[in-house]
């Protein structure tokens, strides 16, 4: 008989609203399909902000134990992707910052975060992540959300807990950025 | 709508394809898990909804026992195979004690009536009864002074020689039977 709690066994087909009330139940098999669901979404978020492959497990696991917190009389409400977000990000950051102060290289963690893959200097690649670098953290945050983990704009809203209005506003201006930087300008014109 | 135009700030932004399929190309790398963080989490997740799901008499019991482990395992030397036990020979030993006490307290004492009379007599406060309990009484009959009542050992009205001889007599065990 198949493991309830083996998570290499086949995926589970239940939508995130019948496995947040079967883990409400006390069904570990259910928590372990939604850890599955969102594992590597979680630790490359983790990694996008932190840079560091380690940091990244440690806020994969503090992310999943402060979920399971949670439970029972967890309310979905929303995808567990807008949830999960803020808790991954303050995490992360959090991360981010007592390895800083540990190892005070401030100016190698923005080499890491501004280029995530190794990379060519002088390649197309390189010079968007140059181009991304240069901006701010708030409207290269919401970029990243919007075109690379594919959130909404109410879900990003909801996700940062600001008005649609800014979400917008920001991503709009971002993508302004990135027009007129002669590293991307070249996207925009094709 | 063509991403080339700039986006109306009112309207949903838009990027070109070719720029989000370059942004999800660069963050495409995917950190491995390993399968002992996969092991770990669910072992917490586990362990936090059996704990969460049960009720709260169970919860409190557990509690307690899992304190009682703790406190046992650091601070316990007995060895770990005889750790169930301990419990049971604390109890046998406490009954133990218990029996010795009420049975000292109250064991009547030496033998006979002579028996009863000498439990109050350790005259000298040896906590024996002999010779020298009746050299005790014989000097305070000569000295005059009167000893307690209980102290008429032959039962005659009157607290004399006498009654010092039924010490010394059951003291040294000259009469047969040790009675008087």
């Amino acid at each position: 008989m198949e493991d309830p709690t083996d998570i290499h066994s086949a995926p589970d087909s239940r939508s995130d609203q019948e496995l947040v009330a079967a883990v409400n139940r006390g069904e570990v098999a259910a928590f372990g399909a939604l850890y599955l669901r969102y594992r590597d979404w979680v630790v490359n978020l983790a990694f996008r902000v932190t840079g560091d492959r380690d940091l990244a497990l440690d806020v994969l696991q503090e992310t999943f134990l402060y979920f399971q917190k949670k439970f029972p009389g967890f309310r979905l409400t929303a995808r567990l992707q807008t949830f999960l977000y803020p808790a991954v990000r303050n995490l992360s950051i959090a991360a981010r910052n007592q390895a800083q102060r540990l190892h005070s290289d401030e100016s190698a963690l923005e080499n890491i975060e501004a280029a995530p893959d190794p990379m060519a200097p002088g390649s197309a690649r390189c010079e968007l992540a140059a181009a991304l670098a240069a901006l701010s953290d708030d409207h290269r945050e919401i970029l990243l959300l919007r075109f690379v983990d594919d959130l909404s704009l109410a879900e990003i809203a909801t996700a940062l807990d600001i008005p649609l209005g800014t979400v917008k506003s920001r991503l709009h201006n971002a993508l302004e950025t990135l027009r007129h930087d002669e590293r991307t300008r070249n996207f925009f014109s094709r | 709508m063509n991403s080339a135009q700039p986006n109306r700030p009112d309207e949903e932004p838009h990027a070109p394809a070719e720029l989000v399929k370059a942004l999800k190309s660069m963050h495409r790398a995917r950190i491995f898990v390993p399968p002992s963080v996969d092991e770990a989490v669910l072992a917490k997740a586990r362990e936090h909804l059996a704990e969460s799901t049960s009720t709260p008499g169970t919860r409190s019991i557990r509690a307690a026992l899992a304190k009682a482990r703790a406190y046992l395992a650091e601070f316990n030397p007995m060895p770990f195979a005889w750790r169930p036990l301990a419990p049971w020979a604390a109890l046998a030993a406490s009954l133990a004690i218990g029996a010795w006490l009420a049975h000292t307290l109250t064991k009547p004492a030496s033998n006979a009536d002579g028996g009863a009379a000498f439990a109050r007599e350790g005259l000298n406060h040896d906590g024996k009864v002999d010779i020298l309990d009746a050299l005790v009484l014989a000097r305070e009959i000569e000295q005059g002074q009167e000893p307690g009542a209980q102290l008429d050992l032959n039962g005659d009205g009157v607290i004399d020689r006498r009654d010092a001889e039924v010490i010394a007599k059951q003291a040294v065990n000259l009469e047969k039977g040790g009675r008087a």
